[in-house]
């Protein structure tokens, strides 16, 4: 069982690969549009060096929470216009492996955009960290997975409403403020160097599994609402 | 039989909650006076000194403050010679050795239930906002926590019963929890001198307040078998959300301590008024359950009408004029009846619009024959 649902992740996960790889309409769109809300945020606080330290992790944070909202959206609406979830649903298959495909895939998407958006940010904020970065690497690497597991489960609720699009934003906000709040605290520490990061990123690492858990088990119960 | 019982618990709930309102409102006995001289400790009795003896009668019990709370003592009233004096059996500790102390009528129960919650020292008539606000508060936890048994058990059970006590408890949660964001600020602008401070608690119910407002959206957004499923997944993800949120907050920022109460007297319209709000919100959510209940027999197509927000788009801005001024010398009385009206004025128009939905579905109902 656990072997055939790591096959069907590794099979939804390459087609999600494969299908951006071919269209590669969300990726850029989100690029852009990450792109956008930098350089915005650069006109409207200007910041210098100082400032910057501490404005950057609630800005790097809040462009990538609208960015994969654009993101998320995107990448449901593609298997619904498909049929793929009527598929999903009269198949034997497990369909938690649906979910978990779609995280990776949007991890490795948000990841990789942030791998281009960072270097931006030491451009335009003049960044230069006080703490260690392999610290920073950590928080990058649970604050998104935070992001993208939460993300994910609410797009697959939304897009079975009526006013689809407009729902996500409004169902993953709320319940992402405290790991936005760990996020952004975390960052800042690390970036300032005048507080210890620990706790934050240990309250991060609790939301991730605690969440990631909770859309595990009730993924197949939203799949299959009628 | 049940009208029968619906309409008993209306009469009691009514009368408590007037009752609640009496002993929170009224001008309690100001019978707390300070001491100027130095007192020492001694097991014969012993004269203070005082401003004013107004109240106080032999026979009674004296509470003599201190700021060293293990200082602080009660003590029998032996006699009571003239308008500055008061004769006490004996006293455990020194007192006033560094500034004035008070003295406080201690009163009886008996005394307690028919006279008013004494006043608050520091922060004057404010304080008797708490008296709304934290009932207002449990009764919206209590109901919040509902959502998520009657969500749970909705996820296991698929019984319509628990969707529709889900969907009334967020929603009568939600006006319970709009009574206690609003009635907060009005005591923090006397109290803590702004009307918002991102305090955990306050930033907790701020978000759980945004969590169920966004639990309500998807449940207007998605009818039907499969919205009430997806809002019982999101009621467990939104239980889940607030230990996050407490945690992420407190690491943040300042924390100024909780309220205790010492005085038995408030105590008492505390638990008076805990009383009358809990029953208050369990008879609103048995109407708005029955109402529910009466909705779904009929139809789920109704389209509602968007004019409500107009009457928000008028008063709020002029909230905000008012908000803005930079003021000293705040009146706390004029603060909390600010804090009552605003409790009532959101119970009141919920319940109005509970009385116009029923009047409305009533004639439904008549209309399709049930």
């Amino acid at each position: 069982m656990s072997e055939s649902l790591l096959r069907l992740t590794a099979a939804n996960l390459l087609k999600d690969l494969r299908l951006e790889w071919r269209s590669r309409d969300v990726f850029n769109s989100m690029l852009f549009f990450a792109l956008l809300v930098v350089v915005i945020f650069s006109f409207a606080f200007e910041p210098t060096a100082d400032e910057s330290r501490r404005l950057a992790g609630g800005l790097f944070w809040v462009a990538f929470l609208f960015s994969t909202v654009v993101a998320l959206n995107q990448s449901w609406a593609r298997e619904l216009r498909n049929g793929v979830l009527d598929a999903y649903r009269v198949s034997p298959s497990a369909s938690e492996a649906l979910l978990l495909g779609k995280c990776l895939s949007n991890f490795i998407f948000v990841g990789l955009l942030e791998c281009l958006m960072i270097p931006l940010f030491v451009l335009f904020y003049n960044l230069n960290s006080a703490g260690s970065l392999w610290k920073l690497a950590v928080v990058l690497f649970l604050g998104t997975w935070a992001l993208v597991v939460n993300g994910t489960f609410f797009a697959a609720m939304s897009i079975r409403t009526r006013n689809r699009e407009l729902m996500l934003p409004l169902l993953l906000l709320p319940i992402s403020i405290p790991a936005v709040t760990s996020m952004v605290a975390a960052t800042t520490a690390v970036l300032t160097g005048e507080s210890s990061p620990t706790i934050h990123i240990k309250l991060l690492g609790a939301y991730c599994v605690v969440f990631t858990a909770a859309g595990y088990a009730m993924f197949d119960m939203v799949l299959n609402a009628e | 039989m049940k009208p029968k019982i619906y309409s008993l618990l209306a009469v009691i709930t009514l009368l408590l909650i007037a009752y609640g309102t009496f002993l929170a409102l009224g001008n309690g006995h100001p019978e707390s006076t300070v001491s100027l001289n130095k007192v020492d400790a001694s097991r014969s009795p012993v004269t203070l000194e005082v401003d004013s003896t107004a109240g106080f009668a032999a026979g009674g019990r004296v509470v003599i403050d201190s700021t060293d709370p293990d200082a602080r003592e009660t003590e029998p009233v032996v006699a009571v010679p003239d308008d500055h004096h008061i004769t006490v059996a004996k006293l455990e500790h020194t007192h006033g050795v560094a500034s004035y102390f008070s003295v406080i009528n201690k009163v009886p129960f008996s005394h307690q239930m028919t006279s008013p919650a004494p006043m608050e020292r520091t922060m004057g008539d404010v304080q008797r906002i708490f008296y709304y606000h934290v009932p207002a508060a449990t009764a919206a936890y209590t109901l919040f926590f509902l959502n998520f048994a009657a969500s749970i058990i909705y996820l296991v059970r698929r019984s319509p019963a628990a969707d529709r006590w889900a969907a009334t408890a967020a929603e009568v949660g939600l006006v319970f929890s709009t009574v206690v964001l609003i009635t907060g600020p009005i005591w923090g602008r006397v109290a803590w001198n702004t009307w918002w401070a991102w305090e955990p608690r306050l930033t907790t119910f701020l978000i759980l307040w945004l969590l169920y407002v966004s639990y309500l959206v998807l449940r207007r957004a998605a009818e039907g078998a499969s919205g009430s499923i997806l809002a019982a997944a999101l009621a467990v993800f939104a239980f889940l959300d607030v230990p996050f949120s407490y945690m992420a907050n407190r690491l943040r920022g300042h924390h100024p301590p909780p309220i205790t109460l010492e005085d038995p007297g408030m105590k008492y319209a505390l638990m008076v008024n805990m009383l009358a709000f809990l029953l208050f919100a369990a008879l609103i959510a048995w109407m708005r359950s029955d109402l529910e209940r009466l909705a779904r027999k009929i139809s789920d197509a109704h389209i509602q009408k968007a004019s409500r927000g107009a009457m928000a788009c008028i008063a709020l801005p002029a909230l905000f004029v008012f908000m803005f001024q930079e003021r000293q010398n705040l009146n706390p009385t004029h603060f909390m009846y600010a804090g009552y009206i605003a409790a009532w004025t959101i119970y009141s128009l919920y319940l109005i619009f509970l009385i116009a939905k029923r009047s409305r579905l009533k004639k439904e109902a008549a209309e399709v024959g049930i």
